[in-house]
Parts: C-alpha cells; sequence; structure tokens
C-alpha cells in the first residue's frame, strides 16, 4: 500500500514537472512572440507616423492645385456655380386637358442586369418618353419669402 | 479512498513515533502492542517526542513561508501581478518626442520624423584624409576641408552631418569606414512648407521652439504628445495666401497680410503674411520675411477705423442713422487743415460719412462725441492693449500718451494710432457680430461651443453697422469687394506710410475689411497692402477701393464655399431704412444740418 501512495506521488510530481516544463517553454516562446510583435507594431507605428507626414506634403493645396491644373479641366467653384436644393425646380408634369396626351405614358419595364438570376442587378430606369409640347413646368415654390 | 490510503491515527495507542504504523487498519487482528514503560523512561520518551513536534513545526512553518512566497511571486507577483502585467503590455509610447501640429480638419503641418545623425570617433578613424574623400562622395554637400578637420580633430564626438536621409545612411553604411557611427535622432518638418509659416514659426536644430506657436507652445508640444489643433484651415490658408500672393505680385507691393477669422468664436481660419519664409530654413530667411505683419506689425489702419468711429457715434454718442456733419469746408485744428479725399462739399448723414470715407465728417463725430470717451471706448474693444492671439509675436498698439482734440479727430479716421491688423479684425467681428468681443484664437475650439465674450456695444448698433457696411460695397468706395451672393459688407481704409515727423503720399497701406454674409456675419476677412503702385487699370490709384477691396473680394470668392456659407440670390439692396437715411442727407431734407443734433 505504502509503494501505491509513493507511485501515486512520483507519477504526480513527474507529471507536475513535465508539465511545468512544457509550460515554462511554452511561455518563452510566446513572449518571445509577444516581443515580436511589440517589435513589428512599433516599426508599424512609426512607418504610419511618416506616412501620414508624406500624406500631408503629397496633399499640400498648391501641388494639388497645380497637378489640377496640369491634368484636369476643373477650376475653383465660385458661388454662381452653387445652388440649394430648394431652389431646384419641382418635376416636369404632364397636363392631363392637353390634347394628344389623355392617356398616361406607359410605365417602362424595369431595367434589370442578369434577369431572372439570382444575381439580379436593378439598373437605373431610363427618362419616360414624354412630347416636350405636353409639358409645363409648375412655378417655383417660394421659400421663406424668397424666389 | 482516502479513508483507506489515509486512515485515521487512532492517537491515543501511539506511545513513540513510528509505533502507529505497526497497527493499520487492515492488518487483521493483530493487537497494538501494549508496552508497559515505567515512569523514568516514560518521561525520557515524552521530552523526545515534544522535541520532535517542535522540530516538525518549525519545518512545517519554514515549508509553508517557502509555499506561500512560492505562490505570491509565481501567482501573484508581490502584489503588484497588475501592474506587471500592464507594464509587459507596451503602452502606445509615441513614436517621436514632440506633438504634432495639425489643421482644424486634422491635416498634419508640423511633425517630427526619426532620422539619424552621422557623427564619428575620430579616434578610431584611421585615414581622415580618405576618410573624408570617400564621404564626400556620397554626400556632396559637406565641404571636404570641414569633414578632413573634424575627421582628423582626434575628439571622441564630433558630429559630420545631421538629418541623414534614409537613402544617405544607406550609402554611407556601405563605405563601411571605421569610425563613422549613426546616432537616431528628429527632425521638424512642416509638410505644408511656407503655407502657414508665420502662424507655426519654426524650430532651431535642436527642435525647440523659436517662433510662432511652436515657441508659444514649446512646453506643451515637449511634454505632451498629443497633437496640437490650430483653428486653421489649410484650405482657407491656401486660398488666401495664393490671392493675396497674386495681389501683391500684380500691384508691385512690398508686403501684404490677409486673414480670415470667425465672427463667432474668434477662431482664425487664416492667417498670412507676405512675403514668408521656409519654416525648416527660417535662418536663412530675411527679416522682412520673418515680421508677421498681421499680428506682430503695428500700422495706422486709415479709414477702416471709421468703422469703430461710427459705433462709437451710434452707441457712445446717442446718434442716430438720421444724423450728420457738415463736411463743406476742411476742418482746421492745430494748424492742420483736414480734408475728404473722395470730397463731396455738402452736409453728410452718418451713412454718407462712411459710404464716401469722409475724414471731416468723422472727425466733427469723435470730437462731438469727446475724446475721454473715444479712448474708453477704443479701450473697450480691446485697440490700446497688445493683441490677445496664442503667438508670442503679438502686436503692442501705438497710441498717443496725451489725447488732445487734433488726436481726438485724426484717430476717428484711423491715423495717429497705430494696432494690428489682427486688432482691426477683432473689433470688426465683434461690431458686426452682435456686440461680443471674443478673443482671436489660433486653437481650434470644439464645434459649437461659443467662448465667453464681452458686450462692447449694443445688438441694435451691431445691427446699425452691418447695414452700413453693406452699404459701402454696395454704394460707397468698397463696391469692388462684391460678391454676387454673399452680401459682402465692409470698409476700404488707406493710410498713408508715417515717416519721421510726417507722411508720405505716396506710400499708401490700404486695407479691407470685410465680413460676410452680412445678414449673419460668419466670418471677417481682412487684407492689407503695404506700399501698392497704381496701375494703368486702376486709373493710377493706389488706394484700397482698387487693390485692398478686390482682393478680399477675391478671397470671399474662394473660400466661402470651402467654409460651407452658402449664397443666396441677391436682395435688391439694403433695407428701405437705410435708404431713407442717405437720402436724409441730401440737400432740402433738413434735420440736424450742422454738427448734428443729439438726441
Amino acid at each position: 500500500m505504502i509503494r501505491g501512495v509513493a507511485i501515486l506521488w512520483g507519477g504526480l510530481v513527474l507529471a507536475l514537472a513535465t508539465g511545468l516544463f512544457l509550460l515554462k517553454y511554452e511561455v518563452i516562446a510566446l513572449e518571445d512572440e509577444l516581443a515580436a510583435l511589440n517589435r513589428a507594431i512599433a516599426t508599424d507605428r512609426e512607418v504610419i507616423h511618416v506616412l501620414r507626414a508624406e500624406w500631408s506634403y503629397l496633399n499640400e493645396p498648391g501641388y494639388l492645385d497645380r497637378l489640377a491644373g496640369r491634368h484636369l479641366d476643373l477650376v475653383p467653384v465660385g458661388p454662381e456655380r452653387m445652388a440649394m436644393l430648394a431652389a431646384l425646380p419641382f418635376r416636369p408634369v404632364s397636363r392631363p386637358d392637353k390634347e394628344g396626351s389623355g392617356a398616361a405614358p406607359e410605365p417602362l419595364a424595369p431595367r434589370v442586369l442578369n434577369p431572372g438570376r439570382a444575381d439580379a442587378v436593378p439598373l437605373p430606369g431610363r427618362k419616360p418618353a414624354m412630347a416636350p409640347a405636353t409639358l409645363v413646368t409648375l412655378p417655383l415654390m417660394t421659400l421663406g419669402g424668397r424666389p | 479512498m482516502t479513508g483507506r490510503l489515509f486512515p485515521s491515527r487512532r492517537r491515543g495507542q501511539c506511545v513513540y513515533p513510528g509505533a502507529e504504523i505497526r497497527d493499520l487498519a487492515g492488518r487483521g487482528t493483530r493487537h497494538a502492542a501494549r508496552v508497559a514503560l515505567d515512569s523514568q523512561v516514560k518521561v525520557a520518551i515524552e521530552v523526545g517526542r515534544t522535541r520532535l513536534v517542535i522540530t516538525a513545526g518549525v519545518f512545517l512553518i519554514a515549508f509553508l513561508v517557502i509555499a506561500v512566497r512560492l505562490v505570491d511571486l509565481m501567482a501573484v507577483s508581490g502584489g503588484r501581478a497588475p501592474e506587471s502585467v500592464t507594464a509587459s503590455i507596451p503602452v502606445a509610447r509615441a513614436v517621436v518626442h514632440r506633438g504634432d501640429i495639425l489643421d482644424r480638419n486634422g491635416v498634419v503641418l508640423a511633425t517630427n520624423l526619426p532620422t539619424v545623425n552621422l557623427y564619428a570617433d575620430a579616434r578610431t578613424v584611421r585615414d581622415p584624409d580618405d576618410t573624408a574623400a570617400r564621404l564626400v562622395s556620397v554626400l556632396p554637400d559637406l565641404p571636404f576641408e570641414t569633414a578632413r578637420a573634424r575627421l582628423a580633430s582626434g575628439r571622441g564626438f564630433v558630429y559630420l552631418r545631421r538629418n541623414l536621409t534614409p537613402r544617405e545612411q544607406d550609402l554611407v553604411n556601405r563605405l563601411g569606414l571605421p569610425g563613422l557611427e549613426f546616432e537616431a535622432a528628429e527632425r521638424r518638418v512642416f509638410p505644408q512648407g511656407r503655407l502657414a509659416a508665420h502662424v507655426l514659426g519654426a524650430t532651431n536644430v535642436d527642435n525647440r521652439g523659436i517662433a510662432g506657436i511652436e515657441r508659444a507652445f514649446d512646453d506643451r508640444l515637449g511634454t505632451d504628445n498629443r497633437p496640437l489643433r490650430l483653428s486653421l484651415d489649410i484650405r482657407v490658408q491656401h486660398a488666401v495666401r495664393q490671392v493675396l500672393a497674386e495681389a501683391v505680385e500684380r500691384f508691385q507691393a512690398l508686403a501684404g497680410a490677409a486673414l480670415v477669422m470667425d465672427a463667432r468664436t474668434g477662431e482664425l481660419v487664416a492667417l498670412v503674411s507676405l512675403p514668408d519664409y521656409e519654416p525648416e530654413h527660417y535662418g536663412a530667411a530675411p527679416p522682412e520675411a520673418r515680421f508677421n505683419r498681421a499680428t506682430l506689425g503695428v500700422y495706422e489702419m486709415g479709414s477702416t477705423f471709421k468703422l469703430i468711429n461710427t459705433a462709437l457715434g451710434l452707441e457712445v454718442g446717442g446718434y442716430r442713422l438720421t444724423d450728420g456733419f457738415d463736411a463743406t469746408h476742411p476742418l482746421r485744428m492745430a494748424g492742420f487743415a483736414i480734408k475728404d479725399f473722395h470730397a463731396q462739399g455738402r452736409w453728410l448723414s452718418i451713412p454718407e460719412i462712411l459710404v464716401h470715407s469722409s475724414n471731416i465728417g468723422s472727425g466733427k463725430m469723435a470730437l462731438a462725441v469727446g475724446g475721454e470717451a473715444q479712448k474708453a471706448f477704443l479701450n473697450r474693444l480691446g485697440l490700446l492693449s497688445p493683441v490677445s492671439i496664442e503667438l508670442p509675436e503679438a502686436g503692442v498698439p501705438l497710441y498717443p500718451d496725451r489725447w488732445r482734440p487734433i488726436n481726438t479727430v485724426t484717430i476717428s479716421y484711423g491715423h495717429g494710432i497705430a494696432v494690428t491688423p489682427l486688432h482691426l479684425a477683432g473689433a470688426t467681428a465683434a461690431l458686426v457680430n452682435g456686440g461680443v468681443l471674443r478673443a482671436p484664437t489660433l486653437l481650434r475650439r470644439a464645434p459649437g461651443t461659443v467662448p465667453e465674450g464681452r458686450q462692447v456695444v449694443s445688438a441694435t448698433t451691431s445691427d446699425k453697422l452691418r447695414q452700413l457696411m453693406r452699404l459701402v460695397v454696395e454704394e460707397g468706395t468698397g463696391a469692388r469687394a462684391d460678391v454676387p451672393g454673399y452680401r459682402v459688407g465692409g470698409k476700404t481704409g488707406t493710410a498713408e506710410k508715417a515717416t519721421d515727423g510726417g507722411y508720405r503720399r505716396k506710400a499708401l497701406m490700404p486695407s479691407f475689411v470685410a465680413a460676410f454674409p452680412m445678414d449673419d456675419p460668419r466670418y471677417v476677412v481682412l487684407a492689407m497692402l503695404d506700399e501698392p503702385k497704381g496701375l494703368p487699370e486702376t486709373h493710377g490709384f493706389a488706394t484700397a477701393g482698387w487693390n485692398a477691396a478686390p482682393t478680399v473680394g477675391a478671397i470671399i470668392a474662394r473660400v466661402a464655399p470651402l467654409l460651407g456659407v452658402a449664397p443666396r440670390p441677391a436682395t435688391d439692396g439694403p433695407p428701405e431704412g437705410l435708404r431713407l437715411a442717405v437720402a436724409g442727407g441730401d440737400e432740402g431734407v433738413g434735420e440736424g444740418r450742422i454738427g448734428g443734433a443729439r438726441r
């Protein structure tokens, strides 16, 4: 019986020692990995810092201005090119009492890419074909007392 | 199981240590030895047993202590477990040792970049001549003589070159020369170049601030690594600088200054002074380029001061817009004759005095209000104290010690008192924003927060001034500053530059201060040119209406879309009341004809 107890304890001690040994090496490996990751993070942070400065340098408005002037036909937006949404005229509507347009135009079939398949994609619809003679533009809504 | 492995001892039956093993359970019916001992032996055994128990106890305690300490060290780490855990995770340590400076949208204006310095341990350099020659072959801008002298100096540490690029470092490394070493260093860079030079300032080789924000916040940037966020908007700054640079070039001016300020919060969105410098080469810049004309230079601002004078008349003097003064004849005072540049030669109402920029009318109004009240009012607007700005380059106003009547008259139209353009912009912002004076600032305020201000004029006066400023642009000298849709209002000012004991007629300092949109001003814009020349297309004039006003107009047209100010279709002129006020000044409608009737 005493031998059984001793073997049990011995086995426990051996298992514990082996476990600890393995754990220690695992911890060392993990610590190495952690240090490597931390170094990588530090390097990345430094690179990001430098890239931020470079981004700012390349985005210098004067430089962009010169590039845009050389390669694009863009000009600065002036006040005359800006409008508020509220200033837009309303969509033209057809007048039913006008002759020749008694019936509303046929609604167009929806345009779909890959019709009938699972990856069908709806596309923007065509403008309805309407005769210009049947159209009127409603007067602008006056908003806040200003045209 | 445990009961079988560790049977409880029947203590009473053990007379000496070890006796119990003879009578473990399961050993059959064998009886424990019953030994009778006589008293002497029994006492000796008792003593031995007690000693054994004590020794065992001491050992037990020792092992317990060791066990507790082991647990403590391994599991709890001496009570510092949380600290050691956090210490093993590196906190986001700053990459560099000086905080960045950002604009209001987060664009980097100044940052430190890691570089390397090349130094030599001259004691280990084998052949200074050869080393210097090879070094110069890869670093062509390093003078050979300097390098050779330093390498031959025999000192243990001598700088050869600061701030190598990675490419240069690689080239030097490839030389494989003994005695050359690299030192990790940092260098302050300004990615936007000279765009915001006068705001940012500059740093020296040790990355210490020596001018501008860099100097004002030197300690803060050096200790706290969080970025410093300025109120500048780099896009607006670029637009303002570009327009001003074009104006300076076109009118062949010596210099110029311009700024855009948030009228509600006092934040400076753009601040430009020309000529400017590359912040990285501050030392090589000439003094006139280093000089910040917008915040440090004090100038007689000329007729733009009539805005303040009008506010004085309306607020302190209690005049109404229909009141006026006779400007038929020059105002003679202390041997001077004060004349009008755009002389009308008649009675002028207060709006007309401003619109036609009448010196005579302004002088008479200031005299009527009184010198003391004028001085107190200027002081209330902060025009007599050093400009309140975060920069070390803050100008101190110049004004007469003794405030005589002639000073009252000249100050009414902006001569005899010198303030910085920023002073004037700050005062104008207060006059148009409902009368609240807020200190100008270069630091971004949290969106939506409005700092505490001081009510300097009433909201009614501010309202009237807004109408008057709009009138100046619609009908007066500032017509070329108008931008359709933005309802610009402002005031021109053309000062003659003072020399010792007089003014130079031909050397002018035109300026224009404006605000937009005039029904609820969001931004104050100021532009100033130093000695612009008259051009054929300006009919030879070099006054503010011909150069500073169109400059401000161009600035507003460029920056208003950036600042999110929506244009609105122009309405037809100012409100009716003002038209009547101007009309009231015409001949025949004689309310308060001379001197202006005070209420």
